[in-house]
């Protein structure tokens, strides 16, 4: 999808529900990933997703369009909704093995599917290391990082998803990366 | 390990890629279902206003063609319209609206605050702090209701919108000696520094059911408060049921 059609699929959603489930397949994925590459958990990845879908629907009216990706938005709502899950939950602290007895469910195959995404994240334990040390960082430093490497993003898509200067995130990561060097050591 | 390394490092680390079909079928049936009538009738709404304004106009159109003396009232109402419109919408755009009046606008508009403060009309709205484009701001009912909202001046939108009784003037003055009994605390308030709000806040978070294995989210009560001296403001966070001030912010 091009920018202008894109542009005109955005305006459509606004009072279509079709349009917006066609925003919403093109972009799930993208925000799923994001979230969980954030927080590295399956259930707060799906609760955060969630949310940022449901707002992104209720605030579209006021979105204006600007020439920046409809996805700068949502990643933008998602970095918002993931700053939002660390502050209320600094006492959350579990380990992977207790949010996967935490999951129940009543429908065999939505379980499955989610043991299934957990022992695959688990597998990624060269990953898990990682974010284990950038979650140590303050969010600021998490933004830029992980949009950065993990979303392959370029500092002006990263500033306007953040609403910061290039100059800015430049220098942003340049801090994160010392203290996570430092952290890493 | 060298800044060079750590980047090669993060660019080839193999990324989980995982698709949970469930909970996005699940997610897209909710959001299809969920919202869009609520939204229609909000544009019926607007329609209907939109027709009544169109109307009036109409009817002072006709007033000014008509052989009845009628002009001079309907001319004095719409100078007096365009004059108000003219200020309203265009005085902020050319003196430049602060940041603050943008956040307590539209914090005082949002659906969610208005839904959180459940019927109560808004009486004051106060603008805490600004910070990376994200206003705090404490919107107040007439019947004593209080939401804190926090409000993305980029998207212009409010991400949070919280609800709930005031403090008890018991859990007030609990919060009160918690905080003065606080050495970092003291130290400002005998620098002659004055706590200006006392608010509820809600902290919500995980634990473990030792008896179920489950998590469940627990929500607690505690205190927020502003404490001022000079130009700079801190932010104090009390946890009333362990009796501690558990953070202290400029």
């Amino acid at each position: 999808m091009n920018v202008e059609q894109e542009r005109v699929l955005v305006e459509r959603a606004k009072d279509n529900t079709e349009a917006f489930g066609e925003l919403y397949d093109q972009y799930y994925s993208q925000i799923f990933g994001y979230v969980l590459k954030r927080t590295a958990s399956i259930e707060v990845a799906q609760d955060v997703t969630s949310e940022v879908f449901f707002k992104a629907l209720k605030n579209l009216r006021q979105f204006r369009w600007r020439g920046v990706p409809f996805s700068s938005w949502l990643y933008r709502i998602a970095t918002n909704e993931i700053a939002n899950y660390f502050t209320k939950s600094k006492p959350w602290q579990f380990s992977l093995e207790e949010v996967s007895n935490s999951i129940s469910s009543s429908d065999p195959s939505t379980e499955t599917e989610l043991l299934q995404a957990e022992a695959e994240l688990r597998r990624h334990e060269e990953f898990l290391t990682l974010h284990e040390n950038i979650s140590k960082l303050q969010l600021k430093y998490q933004e830029v990082i992980v949009l950065r490497f993990f979303e392959d993003k370029q500092l002006k898509e990263i500033g306007e998803i953040l609403g910061k200067r290039e100059g800015t995130i430049k220098s942003l990561l340049h801090r994160g990366l010392e203290k996570l060097r430092k952290l890493t050591e | 390990m060298k800044k060079e390394e750590l980047i090669k490092k993060l660019e080839s680390t193999e990324l989980p890629k995982i698709e949970l079909q469930s909970h996005r079928r699940r997610l897209k049936i909710a959001l299809l279902d969920a919202d869009y009538p609520e939204r229609q009738r909000e544009f019926a709404i607007l329609d209907l206003t939109k027709s009544k304004v169109r109307g009036g106009i109409e009817r002072m159109l006709k007033g000014l063609v008509s052989p009845r003396p009628v002009w001079k009232t309907a001319l004095v109402t719409t100078l007096a319209i365009v004059l108000a419109v003219g200020l309203t919408i265009g005085l902020p755009s050319l003196i430049g609206q602060s940041p603050e009046a943008l956040a307590a606008e539209i914090a005082q508009n949002s659906p969610d605050v208005i839904a959180a403060l459940g019927g109560d009309e808004v009486e004051t709205v106060r603008v805490l702090n600004i910070e990376d484009n994200m206003a705090t701001v404490i919107v107040e009912g007439m019947m004593g209701g209080i939401v804190n909202a926090l409000v993305d001046l980029h998207s212009k939108i409010v991400t949070q919108a919280v609800s709930g009784p005031q403090l008890t003037d018991e859990e007030k003055e609990k919060a009160l000696d918690i905080v003065n009994a606080d050495s970092k605390v003291r130290e400002l308030l005998d620098r002659g520094a004055v706590i200006d709000l006392v608010l509820p806040m809600y902290v919500t978070f995980s634990r473990v059911n030792q008896e179920t294995g489950k998590i469940e989210e627990i929500t607690e009560t505690w205190a927020q408060m502003w404490i001022n001296l000079g130009n700079t403001q801190w932010g104090v966070q009390v946890d009333l049921i362990r009796g501690k001030v558990v953070s202290l912010t400029d």
